[in-house]
């Protein structure tokens, strides 16, 4: 009886070591190809360049323990994201001294083009769009990060706690006020 | 008179969300066919993907040039795996050594405990890897295993009920019901709280979770007195207040038709309006006050169908009968303030639309069997309302032809005062 189930115990870590292994690949695939995206959303948040790669890198283990638990995820990208969202929140709260990340973008990109005229109507549309995402709502900005990071419209509902239906609204009324912006000035 | 101009490309709001892939297969293939027969709607959508693909410039150009790289170069997770497993491994013939390995990472990462890295992987997976936030702290005795994620997926409001992911409560911890979800509702309903605040109510095993972000520091300790005499509500707060110069509050129209370029309501319709009301100075306090009114007005009805969907009939069944009354109780709070809401913006607005020719109509209630129906149905009177109102006001681009803002806000400002009516109706007792 006793060779037996070590026999088995054996075996089934033995199988166990093996879906360990491929979660991690998993994982680790995963995380080298959007950890850029997660840093730089967290960044968006208001956390600090240091804590946003922490935070990052939290967010994916957390995913893999997730994992290891059997839990199954049916779009990692949303799960991550989602996760992201909470947990930068959560960092910025516990700094309540602290003044959030504020990225100073730089305006003056223009398209690479000879023609310093054409930079100069680049750089000035450039600096249109950037004033309207600027003054778009907390949420419709929200909505519209992750969106541009691959999100459906239920994955960022879930990730900022709200309705589908508001997340479209949003997502239009941002689409709709930038666009004004840019084509009128 | 062409199909489109009838139905005022009603389609044109859900353009993106065809452009996304995310409206139902009927909704989709009717956006699909008003596409085919209308060039002014294609030409939108063009526009939109040309919007759409200059965020996509403006994301990888732009931001992605100009935020700061990491700090430290990305290190590998394999430590953190290690750690992850080492706190998970079952006691099996393998773990011995599994558990000596895992001793041995905990030393290192103790002697390191100032590095990120394994900081986090320090942490039990039965522990919340975050400090939880002070108000669930102090209302949180039970054990770590037993607590609601503080920092995982926060549910969307249809996935409300879901629990969240890890949480497996007691079987002899009681769990939450309905009647102690509408308590907490009721007690964010005294405080105005239900009004467009970001917050959300789930149900997690034994308690009622208020998740709140984004609120000022005295609204959060309000919210949490007003919450301190339930004694299974648990808060809490995810971010902390807007710094002074942040800008703004969540999406809502401009308030002012300043606020938005005057190209997107023909000037036409903009200057009969303006003549109207006596000049640009006059229009002005019209629009803003007008568009507040709306604003709160919707702020009520979102509120109004929360309780809807939240307190289905199937839900509705659930309840006692002192918790049915208390829930027909809110129901009715919010719709008298709707009636009332309403009778200002058709005292304000009707007068206008007459004088710039709209013939007086009146509408029908739609006999809903219950009262969250009838709620629906309010939703989409009022919808249409608020729309046809900003763009009659110069601060949303008209969904239909000029001509037709004016007769169709009438219809509206009709539909929405008898589906308010039908709505107090039919949450009266």
């Amino acid at each position: 009886m006793l060779p037996y189930s070590i026999g088995g115990e054996f075996a089934g870590a033995m199988r166990r070591e093996g879906a360990t292994a491929k979660i991690q690949e998993q994982v680790t695939r995963l995380y080298e190809e959007a950890r850029e995206d997660v840093y730089r959303y967290l960044l968006t948040l208001g956390l600090h360049p240091a804590q946003a790669q922490e935070a990052t890198q939290e967010v994916f283990l957390r995913y893999y323990a997730t994992l290891r638990k059997g839990e199954s995820i049916l779009s990692p990208r949303g799960w991550i994201f989602r996760v992201a969202h909470n947990l930068g929140l959560k960092v910025r709260a516990r700094q309540d001294s602290e003044l959030p990340f504020d990225p100073v973008v730089d305006t003056t990109y223009a398209a690479q083009t000879a023609d310093p005229e054409r930079q100069l109507v680049e750089r000035e549309r450039t600096l249109r769009f950037h004033r309207a995402v600027e003054n778009l709502s907390e949420q419709q900005r929200r909505c519209l990060a992750l969106r541009l990071e691959g999100l459906r419209y239920p994955e960022i509902a879930a990730a900022l706690g709200i309705s589908q239906s508001a997340v479209g609204e949003f997502l239009r009324r941002a689409i709709e006020r930038i666009k004004q912006k840019v084509s009128h000035g | 008179m062409a199909e489109w101009a009838r139905h005022g490309h009603s389609e044109r709001e859900l353009l993106l969300a065809y452009l996304d892939g995310e409206l139902p297969a009927r909704k989709a293939r009717q956006v699909q066919c008003h596409l085919q027969a209308c060039w002014e709607c294609r030409a939108e959508l063009e526009d939109l993907q040309k919007t759409v693909a200059e965020c996509v410039r403006y994301r990888r150009d732009v931001l992605g040039e100009s935020l700061p790289p990491p700090p430290l170069q990305w290190p590998e997770l394999t430590r953190g795996f290690a750690q992850v497993d080492a706190a998970m491994q079952p006691k099996s013939v393998l773990s011995r050594p599994l558990v000596r390995w895992a001793a041995v990472f905990a030393t290192a990462a103790s002697l390191a405990a100032a590095t990120f890295v394994l900081r986090t992987a320090l942490r039990s997976p039965s522990a919340p890897a975050l400090a939880p936030a002070k108000a669930l702290s102090e209302m949180s005795p039970a054990p770590a295993i037993n607590h609601p994620r503080t920092d995982g997926p926060v549910p969307s409001v249809p996935g409300r009920r879901q629990q969240l992911p890890e949480t497996a409560p007691q079987k002899s911890v009681p769990v939450a019901s309905v009647g102690d979800e509408l308590q907490a509702v009721a007690v964010l309903h005294q405080l105005g709280a239900d009004l467009g605040e970001p917050l959300e109510i789930t149900r997690d095993g034994p308690h009622v979770v208020i998740t709140g972000t984004a609120l000022p520091a005295a609204r959060r300790r309000q919210i949490e007195q007003a919450l301190a005499g339930l004694p299974q509500v648990m808060v809490r707060f995810s971010e902390p207040s807007p710094q002074p110069d942040e800008p703004r509050p969540t999406a809502a129209l401009p308030k002012t038709a300043d606020d938005a370029p005057k190209t997107s309501s023909p000037a036409s319709l903009l200057s009969r309006v303006e003549l109207q009301l006596g000049g640009h100075a006059q229009f002005q306090s019209f629009s803003a006050r007008t568009l507040e009114q709306s604003d709160a007005a919707m702020a009520r009805v979102y509120a109004l169908r929360r309780l809807a969907q939240e307190f289905s009939p199937d839900v509705e069944r659930q309840l006692s009968p002192g918790e049915e009354r208390l829930l027909y109780r809110l129901a009715k709070e919010h719709t008298q303030a709707l009636m009332a809401a309403e009778g200002a913006i058709g005292a304000a607005v009707s007068p206008l639309l007459t004088a710039l020719g709209a013939t007086p109509v009146a509408a029908a209630p739609i006999d809903s069997k219950t009262w969250q129906v009838a709620t629906e149905k309010l939703f989409g009177s009022a919808r249409q309302t608020d729309t046809l109102l900003a763009a009659l006001l110069g601060v949303a681009t008209p969904d239909q032809p000029t001509d037709a803002v004016v007769p169709q806000l009438a219809i509206a400002l009709a539909q929405l005062q008898a589906d308010v009516q039908q709505c107090d109706l039919s949450v009266s007792r």
